[in-house]
């Protein structure tokens, strides 16, 4: 069935439709019984619909481009790659399991290129694939590793940056400043409404000036989120002076059509500030 | 009869605490009492010292509300007082609102308020 070749042959790099559903088969049974591979979440038929898919584009790639992976003949089956590893992500898959995709298809190729190869012996295949599966088993370690330390990298970043954008400052007496810095999500605005009016009863603030330089998105739900912490301050007592606004975002701001007469707003901090103190009669 | 909960006059206004839940009926009769009083002292400042409150519900606030602009139409401003933090975040989250009130963060405030000295002069105007 299989012609012997000889290895600079380039008909070895194309395979018949009966050999490619071989290597299929081989793959897809591999890759359904390793325990990495979470066939229960992801569905037994898509993951051998991914496999035919992914077989046909890297055989029909491997048989027209001589060239590396990193060649333009080889763009669609990195486009798929990509895909497919993006949807893993999603899934909450780790690192190696998303991985091993791609790693359970060498044996089976092996397989296929040695039953055709002549001369090369039993042993060599057998020590290659040893070695083979050695540096996979590690490359996939590294890749966990590296992937967790980023993890826990980021982690713990967005705890400092969380830490440091939500100070509420006593500024000056009965003048509280919080300065807010980056998204308003719903947790974080939450936070940030609580910490504000807590603020707002220790520090005994009348004013409390919003800075929002820093905030990255202003659409309607951030500024909902701003209207409440307004809403919340008023009903202890104190005004609210929202400092900070540039004029991306005033023009921005003025398209959404919204009441802002409880804003009260000032383009810079300084400017606040010094309306906090004429409106409280600080005499400096 | 005994009242709902006491006043006290102080320069011209009228300062209450309501410092418990109060049911429905209690609030009725509680905002007779406070009318009644604002007529027969020509009250110009009602004070509600809330600060004695965990929460305010829909209720409440609807009826605190109908008590301010009762109040208004005979001639009375309403300061409401102390409410707490935890209070105010549930009434933003809720959207409950008592409109025609102005608020101060305490006694102290409040009076201030009423008496117009310098620090927060003019009232930060009725919430919304």
């Amino acid at each position: 069935m299989n012609t012997a070749l000889t290895q600079n042959d380039p008909a070895l790099r194309s395979f018949t439709a009966q050999e490619a559903r071989q290597i299929l088969q081989t793959w897809t049974d591999e890759m359904l019984r390793h325990p990495l591979v979470r066939a229960d979440i992801y569905g037994r038929e898509r993951i051998t619909g991914q496999c035919s898919e992914f077989l046909e584009q890297f055989l029909a790639a491997y048989r027209d481009h001589a060239d590396a992976a990193e060649g333009p003949g080889w763009e669609p089956v990195r486009s798929l790659v990509v895909e497919l590893s993006r949807s893993r992500v999603k899934m909450g898959f780790s690192p190696a399991e998303t991985a091993l995709f791609l790693f359970s298809l060498r044996r089976p190729m092996f397989e296929a290129f040695r039953s055709r190869l002549e001369g090369v012996g039993t042993g060599t295949f057998t020590e290659i694939s040893r070695f083979n599966e050695i540096i996979e088993h590690l490359a996939l370690l590294t890749l966990e590793s590296y992937s967790r330390t980023r993890e826990e990298l980021i982690k713990s970043q967005a705890e400092s940056i969380l830490e440091l954008s939500n100070p509420v400052i006593k500024i000056w007496d009965r003048i509280l400043l919080c300065v807010v810095i980056g998204t308003v999500d719903t947790v974080r605005s939450q936070q940030l409404l609580e910490a504000v009016l807590n603020g707002v009863k220790e520090l005994e603030a009348r004013i409390a000036i919003l800075d929002i330089t820093g905030v990255t998105v202003l659409d309607t739900q951030v500024l909902q989120h701003l209207f409440n912490i307004i809403r919340g301050v008023r009903l202890m007592g104190a005004e609210v002076v929202v400092t900070g606004v540039n004029p991306a975002v005033a023009a921005s701001v003025a398209k959404l059509e919204m009441d802002l007469s409880t804003f009260n707003p000032r383009s810079t901090l300084r400017l606040g500030l010094q309306y906090a103190f004429e409106r409280l009669a600080v005499r400096l | 009869m005994p009242s709902i909960l006491p006043s006290l006059r102080l320069r011209g206004s009228l300062l209450s605490s309501i410092h418990r839940h109060l049911e429905d009926e209690e609030l009725l009769r509680f905002q007779e009492e406070l009318l009644e009083m604002v007529r027969q002292f020509e009250i110009a400042h009602v004070i509600l010292d809330l600060s004695g409150l965990e929460i305010v519900d829909t209720f409440m606030s609807r009826q605190l509300a109908l008590i301010a602009t009762s109040c208004r139409l005979m001639g009375a401003r309403v300061v409401v007082a102390g409410l707490q933090p935890e209070v105010a975040v549930t009434m933003v989250e809720m959207r409950h609102s008592i409109p025609g009130v102005d608020c101060a963060l305490d006694l102290d405030h409040a009076l201030s308020l009423v008496e117009g000295g310098p620090p927060g002069t003019q009232p930060p105007g009725t919430t919304s």
